[in-house]
């Protein structure tokens, strides 16, 4: 691996302005505590070293180790488990404690000591801390008086109307549940006017009564209006779908960066050597005997048999109700197409006469996102060589200074396939290196100016693609 | 604004039925204590009543109020649900100590009456002029108690500097220098229960700044 500068110099995407951003594991935090002028960024986290308490009793769940970090307006997703620390990241952005090592700054000035910056954060906590008070009207005003306002009871109603919670406003914080105390807590969040910083720790979970419609919608206008919203989640289709840009963190450390919109998550590009993207669907059929007097329906063993004729399903599971039972039967059907396999499971539904209850997809897991992950680092190494792009430190690091609107729309698929079949490579064009920076890891195997020579090797023999 | 804010929260974890159990808790064992000294000999019945009033049923209550405060957490988290949205967190934590500090006033003042009473004896002095002076040591004791454990539960991961801070007075605090340090050894000068130079108004003052600093200094140790 090439030994990367300290704080290395990064042509940020976006923007275009200069920024000093460093990868994640090579810098140590020996820095004085002093903001790096960032344009632009309004959360600055340089060699960020801290573990959360969300654990028993403040004990720790997660932590971070080294996190660098430049946002600035849009809506950034970190993807991650809590283990990973994303609670630990959202805590130390919200100045909940100071960090172990490296430092953070929120407009310039740091959370865990500035009353004042803290008051223009707007922070969903995995575990909300409402202030005490009789009823939840009276805690959501005294958090308004915290930041500074009049904390009046027709404010604390808007607050809460403004995601439709406003029926929790009498009750008592002791009789909330789980999903509701943080449902005031995002509530809280979301009423701030024009915040500096807007962290969210899973907005569309565990949320209860909350309209997800207008929390997008929120996040939205926040992101437009400049604030920098990081959404800390661990579902990969959150990430997706809202995410300007995404950044993984693994272990305390982020990762990488994914394609602006998140679609090489879910749907990663064909590398070679990369594992065919698997979509799978649950359906639950009803009984087949029915209801007494109705005809019998066809069971699961017989739309099985049916969809085995489908090219479009790879795979076809099925469980028969247990005898003497009125449970539902079960089909997993897998494939490449999520689309092909729901139409080949209707058309086999409706050829043997059964009753679909419910079809639901299997969300992708965090295992999977790993392992594309992992599939997109070869193939980054391998675009890199093969077409003789600079160093990671001259390339954009997992780190935007500004709303990045989706990245042009690069030859993907086109010159990879090129090069797979043995065509000559292409010229290394303007959109050509935009695909390794969407994708490159910030501590990717760099080819070096040394290790450029034998980039002049025939492309479609990548090294360490298997 | 913020020490409000401290106040109210403090006021929110202390009326409840944790806080009304603590209350009790101390209380019968005080009427406990001063029926059983009473009954064992009526002369010397309050000072010895008084003793296991100032010497076990105050730390222990103190120890427990901070707990409840704290939720058995480092003090600085105790003031995170206000300061995570703005307000200062030292002042904060201030207003929690102080509120606390009161309501462990008020229980050691009471304590200290119903001691005096239950082990009241004749040939004790005056009840009332004693119940009076009685109550007023106690407060500034359990005042400065609460303020002690506060301090300590600014130290260690899970407050765990309150149970240094018990053990320390417990076993410490009423000889050597540490009698200049920790409520006990201030108690049991203001009661004049150990031979110095200090008269009561000085033991007194001392005590109450004792329990001024310490409170400010735990404040501090919370951060911004």
């Amino acid at each position: 691996m090439s030994e990367a500068p300290a704080l290395p110099s990064a042509a940020l995407p976006a923007t275009g302005a200069p920024a000093t951003v460093a990868p994640s594991s090579v810098v140590p935090s020996t820095a004085p505590p002093v903001p790096r002028p960032h344009p632009g960024a309004r959360l600055v986290a340089r060699g960020l070293s801290g573990a959360d308490r969300a654990g028993l009793r403040g004990a720790a769940r997660g932590s971070i180790l080294g996190v660098e970090l430049a946002l600035g307006r849009g809506v950034h997703v970190v993807l991650g488990r809590p283990e990973d620390g994303t609670i630990a990241l959202g805590e130390l952005v919200a100045g909940r404690c100071a960090p172990a090592r490296g430092s953070v700054f929120v407009d310039g000035g740091e959370p865990w000591r500035t009353p004042a910056v803290r008051r223009r954060i707007a922070h969903l906590a995995e575990i909300p801390e409402l202030p005490e008070a009789r009823s939840v009207s009276g805690s959501v005003r005294a958090a308004l008086r915290a930041r500074g306002g009049p904390g009046e009871e027709a404010e604390a109603a808007r607050a809460l109307g403004a995601i439709g919670c406003a029926a929790l406003a009498g009750r008592t914080l002791a009789s909330l549940t789980h999903g509701e105390a943080r449902a005031v807590d995002l509530a809280l969040a979301l009423a701030l006017e024009r915040p500096a910083v807007a962290i969210l720790h899973e907005p569309f979970a565990d949320v209860t009564g909350a309209d997800a419609v207008a929390i997008e919608r929120r996040l939205r206008s926040l992101a437009d209006e400049g604030t920098c919203v990081l959404v800390l989640t661990s579902s990969p289709r959150d990430a997706a779908r809202l995410g300007d840009d995404i950044l993984i963190l693994e272990r305390g450390q982020i990762d990488r960066g994914a394609v602006a919109g998140g679609e090489g998550l879910l749907t990663p590009a064909p590398w070679p050597g990369a594992r065919p993207r698997r979509f799978e669907l649950v359906a639950h059929l009803a009984h087949p005997a029915g209801a007494p007097g109705d005809a019998p329906r066809g069971n699961a063993r017989d739309v099985a048999r049916h969809l085995l004729e489908r090219s479009a399903l790879t795979s076809v599971t099925w469980e028969e109700p247990r005898p003497g039972t009125n449970e539902p039967a079960w089909l997993r059907v897998a494939g490449p197409d999520e689309a092909a396999c729901a139409l080949a499971l209707a058309e086999a539904i409706d050829a043997v006469g059964a009753e679909l209850i419910a079809l639901a997809p299997v969300p992708t897991t965090l295992f999977e996102v790993h392992t594309a992950t992992e599939e997109l680092r070869v193939a980054a190494r391998w675009f890199a060589r093969a077409h003789a792009i600079p160093p990671p430190s001259a390339l954009p690091h997992p780190t935007s200074l500004d709303h990045a609107p989706p990245a042009p729309s690069v030859p993907v698929e086109a010159p990879l396939a090129e090069t797979i079949s043995g065509a000559d490579a292409p010229s290394p064009s303007a959109d050509a290196p935009s695909l390794a920076a969407g994708a490159l890891p910030s501590h990717v195997d760099a080819p070096s100016p040394s290790a450029e020579a034998p980039s002049s090797a025939p492309p479609d023999k990548p090294e360490g693609t298997s | 604004m913020s020490v409000g804010l401290g106040a109210r929260s403090a006021v929110h974890r202390l009326a409840n039925r944790a806080g009304l159990l603590t209350a009790i808790a101390s209380l019968g064992l005080t009427a406990v204590a001063a029926a059983i000294e009473r009954a064992s000999a009526g002369a010397g019945a309050v000072d010895r009543a008084l003793a296991t009033v100032f010497g076990l049923v105050l730390p222990i209550a103190g120890f427990a109020l901070v707990g409840l405060l704290t939720g058995k957490r480092r003090l600085e988290d105790a003031s995170w649900s206000s300061a995570r949205f703005g307000a200062d967190r030292r002042l904060v934590t201030f207003g929690q100590v102080a509120t606390t500090a009161a309501f462990m006033a008020v229980l050691a003042a009471g304590a200290a009456v119903l001691a005096v009473v239950v082990a009241h004896a004749p040939g004790s002095p005056p009840l009332l002029a004693d119940a009076a002076t009685s109550a007023w040591i106690a407060a500034l004791t359990g005042a400065a108690y609460v303020a002690w454990f506060s301090f300590g539960a600014s130290f260690f991961r899970f407050g765990g500097g309150r149970v240094v801070a018990l053990g320390l007075d417990f076993f410490l605090g009423g000889t050597g220098l540490l009698a200049w340090v920790a409520p006990r050894g201030l108690a049991q000068n203001l009661l004049g229960l150990v031979t110095s130079d200090l008269s009561q108004r000085g033991a007194s003052v001392l005590l109450a700044g004792f329990g001024l600093l310490a409170a400010l200094v735990a404040s501090a140790r919370s951060g911004r």
